[in-house]
């Protein structure tokens, strides 16, 4: 299993993707920090505040959109900028696309008829991979983390980087709820044994669109008698969205229940059904 | 111990109402390179695919090196194999390509990538990308790959196809190096029985699913080798009169039909001595079959081709 896991990680860090992924993702949080600061500045007391209070409401809408819940009279901080790019799922975009591209690489390359028929358990391959996405997801939300400083750094002119308890926490969990989320991808990408068809469904999800099913469900919950039911609190992105700037115990156990109920379900699924199929 | 190294019994693969493998039984022994004959379609790569643990069975029984059923696993990693075209990743150099491999089996690739690249002639390849390879050279890539780990047992399916030549050339003579210094027993199909029979030692020919026959080098030649052929209404009435001449290697092929593989400028006399003895004999010459020509008449003429 060691050696799967060697083999994944050497893998994953000879690929290309990798580099570009991580390359654009740093563009795009320099562009949203910078988009960020660029209009903290030209806003008056009294909008920093309605933006503020807008925030704080912490609904979840359909598309992608990063929002800094800086305070009206403090500086933005790296962790403001951070969280906003968590809770935007902005982050996960670009997760979400190496994913796909790294899971379904050995499959799409015909690599894995290397090696698939050589190995006791195939399923072990699959759990490799999700390894190496563990790894994948921690270097990443690290990346995220310094590429924020640097772009602090560079567009608002400081490198503030807020409360660093609640800031540990917040990525602790954050990378936890990720690494799940990939997972669900992985599987997604294994079952639909389409690049394409996943990268679009992942982006999809990424952007919400899943609140219409959602939101269907709830009524129906309601229907049948579960008032204020609301299915967003038990899914991934869901946990991804609502987790608030000042963790509590609540918030965490909550997303740890949803990450190894998803983490598990979709490694389950995925490693059956590779194990099953003709390669 | 067994004497074969592989064994299938009544192996079958069905997709939905089609038997892509219908009941194939084969027996391969330790050292043999085995050369499966089969058209395109008749379930080369599916039966290949299926000893190679890319496919499961939906019948029948695999045993190799004395394991079957789920004991197979134990053995699993002692066959590798190249099915269809060879699966590399094309951004990464050959050297890369194999260490992604070496790492599974846990293999350091200092000197052990260096040896393989030497075995399969790609030792010049240096830092260039895979997917900037010929054909020929990413079929040997392929069969590097299938030599991690030192397996037993080698499977590959129609190594040869697309190939110019030269690149047949080098990859038959890989082959045979393998087979040679390696003792290695290599399972090989094609649908091309003439580049096969420079190096199979044992044929297995399949179509439609199905196994029509298993048979040596030796029996291969025989049967398309020069001889004497004789067609009359009872061979059995023959036999005492070819006996008499002396003739010993001769074979009954069929209800109206002697071969005769030795003293080929004697048909001239077989034929006086038959009618001495009162048989009528249809007809009597020397003739012989091209390997292609046996393989065609053998799947259906080709018509069916």
């Amino acid at each position: 299993m060691l050696n799967m896991i060697r083999m994944e990680l050497f893998r994953m860090f000879k690929s290309k993707s990798l580099y570009i992924v991580w390359i654009v993702m740093a563009v795009a949080i320099g562009f949203s920090t910078y988009m960020s600061v660029e209009e903290l500045n030209m806003m008056t007391q009294e909008e920093k505040q309605q933006m503020y209070e807008e925030e704080q409401k912490s609904e979840v809408i359909f598309g992608l959109e990063v929002t800094a819940p800086t305070k009206p009279d403090a500086q933005v901080s790296v962790y403001d900028m951070f969280y906003a790019n968590m809770k935007g799922k902005f982050i996960a975009l670009f997760m979400v696309i190496f994913t796909v591209l790294y899971s379904t690489g050995d499959i799409s390359s015909g690599y894995v008829k290397n090696i698939a028929g050589q190995v006791k358990d195939r399923r072990t391959l699959i759990y490799a991979k999700a390894a190496a996405l563990c790894i994948y997801t921690i270097c990443t939300v690290a990346a995220a983390v310094l590429i924020q400083a640097v772009c602090n750094q560079l567009f608002a002119g400081t490198v503030i980087w807020g409360d660093a308890k609640a800031f540990a926490a917040y990525a602790g969990v954050q990378t936890g709820l990720h690494f799940a989320f990939l997972l669900v991808v992985m599987c997604m990408a294994i079952l639909i044994e389409s690049n394409v068809f996943s990268v679009a469904l992942g982006i999809c999800i990424c952007m919400n669109i899943m609140t219409i099913i959602y939101g269907f469900i709830d009524k129906m919950a309601e229907k049948a008698g579960f008032e204020n039911f609301q299915m967003i609190k038990y899914t991934l992105t869901g946990r991804i969205s609502m987790l608030g700037m000042e963790v509590s115990q609540k918030a965490v156990y909550a997303a740890i229940s949803v990450t190894i109920v998803f983490a598990a379900a979709a490694l389950l699924i995925s490693s059956t059904v590779f194990k099953q199929r003709d390669i | 111990m067994n004497e074969y190294l592989l064994s299938t019994y009544n192996l079958t693969k069905q997709f939905g109402h089609k038997k892509a493998v219908d009941q194939v039984s084969i027996h391969i022994k330790r050292g043999a390179i085995y050369g499966f004959i089969g058209r395109n379609g008749a379930g080369k790569t599916t039966f290949l695919k299926m000893i190679s643990g890319l496919a499961q069975p939906t019948g029948g029984e695999i045993e190799m090196f004395g394991y079957k059923g789920k004991d197979l696993k134990n053995v699993r990693s002692r066959v590798s194999c190249l099915i269809e075209s060879p699966g590399l990743y094309g951004n990464m150099s050959a050297y890369d390509n194999l260490l992604v491999k070496c790492k599974l089996f846990g293999i350091s690739g200092k000197t052990y990538i260096p040896e393989i690249l030497r075995t399969v002639g790609l030792s010049d390849t240096g830092k260039k990308k895979v997917k900037h390879f010929s054909l020929g050279m990413k079929q040997r890539l392929g069969i590097g790959l299938a030599l991690v780990g030192e397996p037993d047992l080698l499977v590959l399916d129609e190594p040869i196809n697309g190939l110019d030549p030269q690149g047949i050339a080098e990859v038959r003579d890989t082959i045979i190096q393998l087979q040679e210094e390696r003792n290695m027993t290599i399972l090989i199909s094609s649908h091309i029985l003439e580049e096969l029979s420079k190096i199979a030692t044992h044929y297995g020919i399949i179509h439609n699913g199905s196994l029509l026959q298993e048979l040596t080098r030796e029996e291969l030649w025989k049967r398309c080798s020069e001889r004497i052929e004789i067609i009359l209404d009872d061979p059995q009435k023959a036999i005492p009169v070819i006996d008499k001449m002396g003739f010993t290697n001769y074979q009954v092929v069929d209800k109206e039909r002697i071969y005769i593989y030795e003293r080929l400028l004697e048909s001239a006399a077989v034929n006086m001595e038959l009618a001495k003895a009162g048989i009528s004999v249809k007809g009597i010459g020397i003739t012989s079959e091209e390997l292609e020509s046996y393989f065609l008449n053998l799947t259906g003429g080709a018509d069916n081709a």
